[in-house]
């Protein structure tokens, strides 16, 4: 992919927390590209750095956790280095975000309406008190919302689930923006409803041409939406490719396990496969690749290399000195 | 809400009765004899016989409670044994001086604490949050008359800044808010430091939530994130809790009264309990006892109004 085909390239990024023994990096030099108008879905179990890496990109690491290198650059400007109150600028107008929890992500507080508009008004301070009402009610008959006008005043406990995430979505492309964050949007909501909210972001996404990060653990999402994925695992990203790539030749053992564990209809498996253990902590990493202690395929040399991410056809990279081998099969055996 | 709020104030009946009660129950376990101290210190026990008979202290207990709470129904305390005066009309001439003071106390203070509360808060863990912190402690275990007193001796006597004896007169003459000064810096003053702490508690609480990651998500400034996605959120406990403890700073009103000499229910009630006059004594007791419901009740008001889901 040349650069001119991304909207934000993530370079090196490595965002650490302080601690007594020294920084502890969440996110561990991860470099990325967000194709322009596409999906890029970044794929992890809970703990791989994923969530830290979106609230990197929005300037929003909570104390004590800083980014301490790379770079972020959306067009040509650099996200890392603006101001406290450059990225303010940033935030919701050219990145918007949308969080797992619908339940709690919106003030219980401030009506659907309050909240929307503080939203706009925040990166138009000009607009008209009626004319931000007008677009607000805009916004939510986008998201499908069904009479806009009465749920302008309501308050979020008298929403549902599906539709607080209607309204979130609202506010996020409520100025526009050029890339919407997705962290486990659908996550909490139950199956149904998780389809609407999909479709409804696909279609606004073909509407806008906006950027998407989708962030989920689950794979399912991921290829439904995603033309990109990124698997992370312990802060960096050990397979990237295009959705094609990953999903019919997965090339390193975690995402293998990962496709592993999504159960499917037509085939017949007593068990689903899955990984043992958990990703460790930042601050109990393994020697050599991160993934050797869980990894069926490991051999002597991955607990002393640690593997960089490797070019195994165009625009698929894996970070597995065992790539390529024929995995995949292995595991059918 | 309306209905919320006439509930409340129905159930406040029988909150009132029992505080009548024992009110009442109180003054009958004073060793004192209430017709001995009309009688004064010479009269002879006929007179004193006469007089308790006069007064119905000879008739069994639940019927002078009867009694009184008839009475107490159609607005009538009775009259104090030392003066003659009618409790009603000495309560209504010192309501006013302590809803004045209570109000220059808090109007102050609350803000202040709030805001002290919400910079330790947003700090946390930093020097403005460890020396808040100290001070709001430290503020805290201050006892209401030490800190009259430092005040009046400082302030008052070696400066000379300020009158430090009784009201000089309402709020919006200039005598009267300079008497006003004094009292109220040490009653709000002990005050600031709770209303610190539960602010600072709160609204850490609030500021982990993921709506305040919302609204920084936004792009709104952290000012606005604090104040209108923080701390709005942490007044629905502050505003309890603060309730809660203005109940409680009646009793730093009795004390700052007596310090100052300010003429309020406080300074009236320990006026009356020394000097054994019983039916002043029951009728402040009622009068603070009330107060502190209406409080409550103001508390409740408030609650539903600050916190929508309370509405539906």
């Amino acid at each position: 992919m040349s650069m001119s085909d991304s909207l934000l390239r993530i370079e090196d990024l490595r965002t650490v927390f302080r601690s007594s023994n020294g920084d502890i990096a969440a996110v561990d030099g991860v470099t990325l590209e967000v194709p322009r108008g596409k999906t890029l879905g970044i794929v992890g179990e809970s703990g791989c750095g994923k969530s830290m890496l979106s609230l990197s990109i929005m300037g929003l690491v909570p104390r004590p956790g800083r980014i301490a290198q790379g770079r972020v650059l959306l067009e040509e400007q650099d996200l890392a280095s603006l101001s406290p109150a450059g990225m303010r600028a940033v935030r919701g107008a050219e990145i918007a975000m949308i969080f797992q929890e619908p339940m709690t992500s919106l003030n219980p507080v401030h009506s659907i309406g309050d909240q929307l508009t503080e939203a706009m008004r925040a990166h138009d301070a000009k607009a008209s008190k009626a004319e931000l009402k007008e677009r607000a009610i805009e916004a939510l008959r986008r998201v499908r919302i069904p009479s806009p006008e009465r749920r302008f005043s309501e308050y979020p406990h008298q929403l549902s689930g599906g539709m607080r995430q209607r309204v979130m979505i609202a506010m996020a492309l409520s100025c526009k923006p050029r890339l919407l964050i997705a962290d486990e949007p659908t996550t909490a909501l139950d199956v149904t409803v998780q389809a609407q909210i999909l479709d409804l972001l696909r279609d606004l996404q073909a509407e806008t041409g906006m950027s998407v990060i989708l962030i989920t653990h689950d794979l399912g999402v991921v290829a439904e939406m995603a033309d990109e994925v990124a698997v992370m695992y312990a802060g960096r990203v050990v397979e990237r490719g295009t959705a094609k790539d990953i999903f019919e030749d997965p090339q390193h053992p975690y995402t293998i396990g990962l496709l592993g564990s999504i159960p499917r209809i037509e085939e017949d498996r007593d068990r689903l496969l899955s990984i043992d253990g958990s990703v460790p902590p930042p601050f109990a990493f393994p020697k050599g690749c991160r993934f050797n202690p869980r990894c069926p395929f490991a051999i002597r040399a991955c607990t002393e290399i640690d593997p960089p991410l490797r070019e195994l056809s165009p625009g698929h990279r894996a970070a597995c000195i065992r790539a390529p081998v024929e995995l995949a099969l292995d595991i059918a055996a | 809400m309306g209905r919320h709020a006439v509930q409340r104030l129905l159930m406040a009946i029988p909150v009132l009765f029992g505080v009548v009660l024992v009110g009442f129950l109180l003054m009958q376990v004073v060793p004192n004899d209430p017709a001995l101290v009309r009688a004064g210190p010479s009269a002879t026990p006929d007179v004193v016989e006469a007089l308790r008979r006069d007064m119905g202290l000879d008739r069994p207990l639940y019927e002078q409670f009867g009694i009184y709470l008839w009475r107490l129904v159609q607005g009538d305390l009775g009259v104090s044994i030392i003066n003659n005066v009618p409790v009603v009309q000495e309560l209504g001439n010192t309501v006013g001086p302590t809803l004045e003071l209570m109000f220059a106390s808090l109007i102050w203070s609350i803000p202040i604490g709030i805001a002290l509360g919400t910079i330790g808060a947003y700090w946390r863990g930093k020097l403005a949050d460890r020396l808040i912190t100290a001070f709001a402690v430290a503020g805290g275990s201050i006892p209401v008359f030490f800190l009259g007193l430092v005040l009046i001796w400082y302030v008052g006597f070696r400066l000379q800044l300020l009158p430090f004896t009784g009201r000089a007169g309402p709020l919006w003459t200039e005598e009267g808010l300079k008497a006003i000064i004094l009292p109220a810096l040490t009653l709000g003053g002990v005050f600031i430091g709770p209303v610190a702490r539960m602010t600072r508690t709160a609204v850490l609480d609030v500021l982990g939530v993921e709506h305040v990651r919302t609204a920084r998500a936004k792009g709104l400034g952290e000012f606005k994130v604090v104040t209108r996605h923080a701390l709005r959120n942490a007044l629905i406990p502050v505003v309890t809790l603060v309730g809660l403890q203005i109940g409680f700073l009646l009793g730093g009103a009795v004390v700052t009264e007596t310090v100052f000499s300010w003429p309020g229910v406080g300074r009236l009630a320990v006026g009356a309990i020394l000097s054994a006059d019983f039916p002043m004594a029951q009728g402040t007791i009622i009068i603070l006892s009330l107060g502190f419901i209406i409080i409550n009740l103001v508390v409740d008001v408030l609650y539903a109004a600050l916190d929508p889901r309370m509405r539906t």
